[in-house]
This record gives C-alpha cells, structure tokens and sequence, in this order.
C-alpha cells in the first residue's frame, strides 16, 4: 500500500498543497496537514475506499481544519496559492508585471468567493478531480457541488472579466 | 489540466485564466517527510513477517521444552531426580510412599534481548508436587507439597 499512496501523492502532490494552503493560508501548516494526511493513512493496512484520490484530497482537508484549530490565534494567515515571484525582478520587465498583477487579482478574486465555492474551485482546477470525486471529498451531494462551482464561476466572472 | 466544464467538456474562460496561473509550489522536505513515511510503512511488514516468525519458533522451542521437562520429571524416570528442590536426593520407594499429584504449567514470557542483544523466550515452569505417604507404625499421615518455578531462556533466531 506504501507504494500506491506514494503513487497518489506524486501524482496529485501540487493540487493536495494547493488546497490545504487555500484552507490554511499558511504554507508551512499546508505542508504540516499533507503530511499528517499520508501519516493517518500510513497507519492503515488498506484504504479499503473506492475512490483513494478523492479519499486523499479529504484527508488533507480535514488536516487542514485540524491545523486551523491548533492555531493559538485566531488571525487567518493570508498566504496566497499562487505564486507571486517575477521570473527576474531585477529587470521587472512589463509583461511580467503586467503577469503579478494578474495573479494577484485572480488570488483576491478567489479570496472573495465563500469558502464551499473557493475549495470547490481549487479541487477542481488545481486537484483536477471530477464533481463525483469533489462530492466523496467534501461529503456533499453531486449536485450541490456542481451548482456551487457554477456560482463561484459567475462569480469570478465580474471581477475577472479584463483577464479574460 | 482538467478544467473541462463537466458534462459538456467546452472549458469556461474564466476556467483557463485561473488554470493559467502559477501556482506556489511545496518545498523539497515536504517530499522528503512523505518519502520518509513511505519507508516506515514499508518497512513494517518487516517486522510484521518477523513477528509470526518468533512466535513459531518460540512456540516449538516451548514444545521442546516442555517435552524434555516432561521427560526428567516424570516419575520411574532415570533421569528424573533432577527435579528435586533444593538437591535433596531422593529416597529408595518405599511402599508406603504414595506421590499424589503434581501439576506443571508451562507459561512462554515476552521475547526479550539480551545485552549481548540475543533473542530469547523466557520460559516459565512452575510445578506444584504434593507428596503423601503414611507411617504404618505410628499411624500419621505426612503430606508435603513443594512448589517450583523455573525460567528457562531459550535462544531464538530471528533471521
């Protein structure tokens, strides 16, 4: 089983951070929930789930939450998923300016939308998971995902829209 | 990237700006913690394999034990007067002399490691003899009951 989780890791490593970074707004929490996920996991025998990714991204979700708690403060973190480094910021050329900026308001556009919606979006995208997988990871039903991820997009649509 | 709009498979704008964007990477111990892990998984069915592997050879170590203490205790034997407490030899039988009963309970401890790190099973033989026998001429009833207990550590292999 080692090995199959090893599998998973590698294959969904970027979208698991990105999701637990979304939630904790804290890179090295995000790292901390990853590993406490694939640690919990590593106890069991077998995941015995029908679907392990989806099992996985749920894992590091709840992770992720039991990071939030262990704060001693209750100040969110703010770090952003993206990354915001110039490619050479010593020459700060115009277009990649022109790059941060736009990363920097998809990350307030995203930081705008409720939270079901911005997790849903993150797995989506960033996870590459299916609805149904989305679903098994968030406990909720099939349609609700679906239709939240909708509103989320209507809702980047507004504030996104010059990027398009 | 999977930023199909699902069931329609046609990819939303807004879809492939967001998919566009760098995004903040883990850092290399992440990895290596996971990597770390990984190992520690795998290398429990090691000692899980190691395990099952002890107790067979514990338990026929004990059942080699047990025989050959069963062998030197039981009574008629030649060998047999190595179980007598504290080197008292034992008499001539007499026929007065009447061996009741005696009970023996074999119990296997916890493997241990010895300092200079062997593997052993503690063994622990506990033995109760109660002996009776009747003098004729006074008419008295003697009964003595000895209780024994010994450990025996035998060697396992592990490997």
């Amino acid at each position: 089983m080692a090995d199959d989780l090893g599998q998973l890791y590698r294959r969904h490593r970027q979208g698991l951070f990105t999701l637990a970074l979304s939630v904790t707004g804290n890179a090295e929490q995000a790292e901390d929930a990853v590993h406490d996920a694939i640690a919990r996991l590593c106890k069991r025998e077998r995941l015995g789930v029908e679907d392990p990714t989806a099992y996985l991204f749920r894992s590091v979700r709840n992770a992720a939450l039991d990071q939030i708690r262990k704060r001693r403060t209750k100040l969110r973190s703010a770090e952003s998923i993206f990354d915001h480094t110039l490619a050479d910021p010593d020459r700060k050329q115009a277009t990649d300016l022109e790059r941060q900026e736009q990363t920097e308001r998809v990350q307030q556009a995203l930081d705008d939308l409720p939270e079901p919606q911005r997790q849903i979006v993150i797995m989506k995208i960033y996870g590459e998971l299916t609805f149904r997988q989305i679903a098994e990871a968030l406990d909720t039903p099939l349609s609700t995902v679906a239709s939240r991820y909708q509103q989320a997009l209507l809702a980047l649509r507004q504030p996104m829209e010059s990027l398009v | 990237m999977n930023t199909r709009h699902e069931p329609s498979g046609r990819i939303d704008p807004i879809e492939r700006v967001l998919a566009d964007q760098p995004l903040r990477q883990p850092g290399d111990q992440l990895d290596r913690r996971i990597d770390a892990l990984l190992e520690g998984k795998k290398a429990r069915p090691v000692v899980a394999r190691i395990g099952p592997m002890i107790s067979l050879v514990g338990a026929t170590a004990a059942m080699i034990a047990l025989a050959l203490l069963i062998h030197y205790t039981l009574p008629g034997n030649p060998d047999s007067g190595g179980n007598v407490p504290g080197g008292i030899v034992e008499a001539e039988p007499d026929p007065a002399l009447e061996i009741e009963r005696r009970w023996a309970v074999l119990e296997p401890g916890r493997i241990m490691i010895t300092e200079d790190r062997r593997a052993v099973q503690p063994m622990r033989y506990r033995t109760v003899r109660q002996t009776r026998w009747v003098d004729p001429q006074e008419n008295v009833e003697y009964e003595l009951t000895v209780p024994q207990e010994r450990v025996l550590l035998l060697p396992i292999r592990v490997d």
